[in-house]
């Protein structure tokens, strides 16, 4: 800026030197002739027409070879011009100066306001240069881009004194300008160039004196200084980086498949083992299996902390997630954990998620990949996107409407285009949010205990919603007793407990409750298995909500259903869930740290196998083998994952005979319904006869 | 917030060391794309380009295990790596000419260069390089 207004100032001294000596030469055009005023005055005035002449002419082409025609005539008068023009360039102003005198008032009207502004943005680069710091140019650049605009004035100053007989020199002049023009272009182009290698390729901090162009081509340019590399290495750019990279590297390196395998070599190692395991435990026994395939662990964040939920996603069969509650010996870490697994990276969760408050649940959408859910011990609802960072994207507030107890069953149910997120509380409160906004409950209900108990209170320890009505669901409570519930009013029925029927069979609280998927021959959706605290499985055929509002309507007795069938375990009981593809298999985890995979259509007695899953290196003590919630894959069927109370994700793979696609025969739908309608005929024909005596 | 999100610096270098701790990873290197500077090193690996140098400098093969220092590059081996990141850099630089040669709109993502007895894995970026070598086991 100082620089600037020197150059201002220098030019503006140079413009009132002019003006003299125009004026010192008039004077002596006017001195010799004092005699005989009315002639002379005449021969003066044509005289000074002639020099009006002559000196608009070249002007008008003059600087019309600079780009700004005829508007240089029509300066106002020198006073003015100069105090505007001493903001443009150096050439208009001197111009505007040239064509000062015979200028009438009248032509002051004609403004050349928006020409100069084609002049104001011309010196714009070379202002850039004069911000940016003068370390980065080298003496050589800068010195030709000062002295060019300078050199420039100057020459236009002396073709302005010889303006009236030197046209040839104006030629040269203008000739000698373009080629400035030129120079001038090729210069920015240069320091543009210049500026984007310095800007691309060092962030923060000082610039270099000796960064050159040329630094990209000889490798290895130099060492960085502790300084930029601390810049560098704590840029959130380079932490994006850092993190994108590695881990498409830690996926390469645990990519386990080899894919320069030589199988012509002698086949000495690999391929062999999995061979011995084959032939060793070949017939039954192999098709059945259940093998651990991964565990998922990390020392930072699952360290401590109680697996609290645990879902496959349903868009990409390798991504498993797992809910966290709390680490108590970590108070300044998030409560609430979720952390996504790929069955491809085995020494690292895919993606973090923080929750203020434990997580209970967490499920992805089914109908966006993108997207996981969860409850949390506040009774939050909190929505993740894997596209974003670690905190919930969304969530519901803390006070006022919503939960104000623990949630610990999450849904999300309806249809592609339309679907809620469902939430239940333990104090009975079940909420429908949209995704879009969870700063308020799109419904609430009020779930109470039917007439015949004591208290109205009702202690949902779990939801269950079938696959095909999403208005219609289970509560299963911390009594025992599991009830059915509608979302709305009904014909039958207002929205919230069914009054009229529940399933009684369960002596404790009811841990959790999975309605068949029913994606076979036979429609198997009204089965239900259940695991309470009461060390049993049962199952149950759900009666549909329109046949409950007719019976009701034949009895108001408030009708109790028992379980198809009992399965009674050596342990309590957590989680079951059945298999998304074979009709009769479902596995359990219970408080004894075992996975079972049963299979209805072979043995209702007995589990077809049993697993544990591999301990740790720093041991899983007794009280910590627990196992709390288990999952099944979703598009294969053949991977089930499980994890408990010592925060370890493992994940397990069936044989053919347990799971895998198109292993479902049409004859074990159809076997699974028999069997049930052959064990609920055989108890409700044992009831008539008790009846009956 | 700022107690939820660990450091900057403590998760590179975390997440520096478990890459270096997996099996049969014996260098990574992390390079600036634009000054092919070398920001980060750590591991050990003895180009034949730095053997032949070596032999003036008789001090550059003591070999000394992977440090998860996040700055500093380590005095012994990091001419070593500094060689290996040269031509790591020059490699990646024709990669890059050569994909804009095939498609001028297309960009690298990752490059695996499997020899008979190493795997180079090279994550290049807008910016930066992420060079790991690891060890081809069993055959």
């Amino acid at each position: 800026m100082q620089t600037r207004k020197d150059e201002i100032l220098a030019k503006k001294a140079k413009l009132a030197e002019l003006k003299r000596q125009r004026e010192l030469r008039t004077r002596e055009l006017i001195s010799p002739s004092p005699a005989r005023a009315e002639q002379d005055r005449q021969k003066l005035d044509d005289l000074i027409k002639n020099l009006v002449g002559e000196g608009s002419r070249p002007g008008s082409t003059g600087p019309g070879g600079a780009g700004s025609p005829a508007g240089k005539s029509s300066r106002p008068t020198s006073v003015v011009s100069t105090g505007e023009l001493s903001n443009e360039n150096s050439e208009s102003a001197t111009q505007g100066n040239r064509n000062s005198q015979p200028v009438s008032i009248s032509t002051q009207i004609l403004s050349t306001a928006p020409l100069s502004t084609v002049y104001e943005f011309q010196p714009s680069p070379v202002k850039e240069v004069f911000s940016y710091s003068k370390g980065v140019q080298t003496t050589e650049d800068w010195g030709t881009q000062t002295l060019k605009p300078r050199a420039f004035s100057d020459s236009e100053g002396e073709d302005d004194e010889a303006q009236l007989s030197a046209t040839p020199s104006k030629r040269l002049s203008r000739r000698e300008r373009e080629r400035e023009e030129e120079i001038r272009q090729n210069l920015r182009k240069e320091i543009e160039e210049e500026l984007k290698a310095a800007q691309s390729s060092v962030i923060d901090g000082p610039l270099l004196p000796s960064f050159q162009n040329t630094a990209t081509d000889n490798f290895p340019a130099r060492a960085l200084t502790a300084e930029e590399l601390n810049a560098v290495t704590s840029s959130e750019e380079f932490m994006d980086f850092v993190e994108r990279s590695s881990k498409v590297i830690e996926r390469a390196l645990d990519q386990e498949y080899d894919i320069l395998a030589d199988y012509a070599l002698s086949g000495e190692n690999g391929m062999d083992n999995e061979d011995d395991e084959y032939s060793n435990t070949r017939g039954s026994k192999w098709r059945t299996r259940v093998k651990e395939v991964a565990q998922f662990y990390d020392e930072r964040w699952s360290k401590k902390r109680m697996i609290s939920a645990l879902d496959f996603s349903p868009k990409f069969p390798e991504l498993v997630l797992a809910g966290y509650t709390k680490n108590p010996s970590a108070p300044h870490d998030p409560d609430g954990l979720v952390q996504v697994w790929n069955m491809h990276l085995h020494d690292r969760p895919e993606f973090v998620f923080h929750a203020p408050s434990d997580v209970l649940a967490a499920k992805f959408s089914p109908f966006h990949p993108n997207l996981i859910v969860g409850g949390a011990y506040s009774g939050q609802v909190f929505l993740w996107d894997t596209r974003a960072k670690s905190a919930p994207v969304q969530k519901t507030p803390l006070t006022g409407a919503g939960h104000s107890h623990p949630v610990y069953s999450v849904d999300i149910v309806g249809t592609q285009n339309a679907n809620n997120i469902i939430s239940c509380s333990t104090d009975g409160v079940l909420c429908g949010w949209t995704v879009d906004m969870l700063a308020q409950p799109q419904e609430l209900l009020n779930l109470t205990s039917p007439p015949p108990s004591k208290t109205e209170d009702l202690c949902p320890t779990c939801m269950a919603f079938p696959k095909t009505d999403p208005t219609f669901f289970l509560v299963g409570s911390e009594e025992g007793t599991i009830f059915p519930c509608h979302r709305y009013d009904r014909a039958g029925s207002k929205a919230g407990v069914d009054q009229r029927v529940s399933y009684r069979g369960h002596a404790a609280p009811v841990m959790s409750m999975d309605f068949h998927p029913a994606r076979g021959a036979v429609d198997l959706g009204d089965l239900v298995l259940t695991t309470s605290l009461d060390w049993t499985v049962k199952l149950w055929r759900v009666r549909a909500p329109a046949a409950t509002s007719t019976t009701g309507s034949l009895s108001t007795e408030s009708a109790s259903f028992s379980p198809v069938l009992d399965f009674t375990r050596e342990d309590v009981v957590y989680n079951a869930a059945w298999s998304p593809i074979k009709p009769g298999v479902f596995s359990v985890v219970d408080g004894a740290g075992t996975v079972e995979v049963w299979d209805l259509t072979v043995d209702t007695e007995v589990p077809i196998s049993k697993a544990q899953p591999s301990s740790r290196k720093d041991g899983r003590s007794m009280m910590s083998k627990s196992l709390n919630r288990i999952a099944w894959e979703q598009t294969e069927g053949k991977r089930l994952a499980v994890g408990g109370l010592d925060g370890a994700v493992t994940v397990f793979e069936v044989g053919p005979d347990l799971g895998g696609k198109d292993s479902a025969k049409n004859e074990e739908w159809t076997s699974v319904k028999k069997l049930v309608a052959k064990v609920e005929s055989a108890a409700t024909g044992s009831v008539n006869s008790v009846n009956g005596l | 917030m700022s107690q939820l999100v660990p450091d900057p610096q403590n998760s590179f270098s975390a997440t520096i060391a478990r890459l270096s701790s997996k099996t049969g990873v014996v260098a990574t290197v992390v390079i600036d794309s634009t000054l092919g500077s070398v920001i980060q090193s750590s591991g050990h690996y003895t180009t034949s380009r730095a053997v032949t140098a070596a032999k003036n400098t008789a001090s550059a093969n003591t070999a000394r295990p992977a440090t998860e220092n996040g700055l500093g590059q380590l005095s012994t081996s990091s001419s070593d790596l500094d060689e290996l990141a040269a031509i790591v850099w020059k490699y990646v630089k024709s990669t890059e000419a050569l994909i804009s040669d095939l498609d001028s709109e297309d960009e690298i993502k990752l490059l695996r260069l499997r020899t008979r007895k190493n795997e180079l894995v090279i994550a290049p970026d807008q910016k930066y390089i992420l060079v790991v070598v690891h060890e081809i086991s069993g055959s």
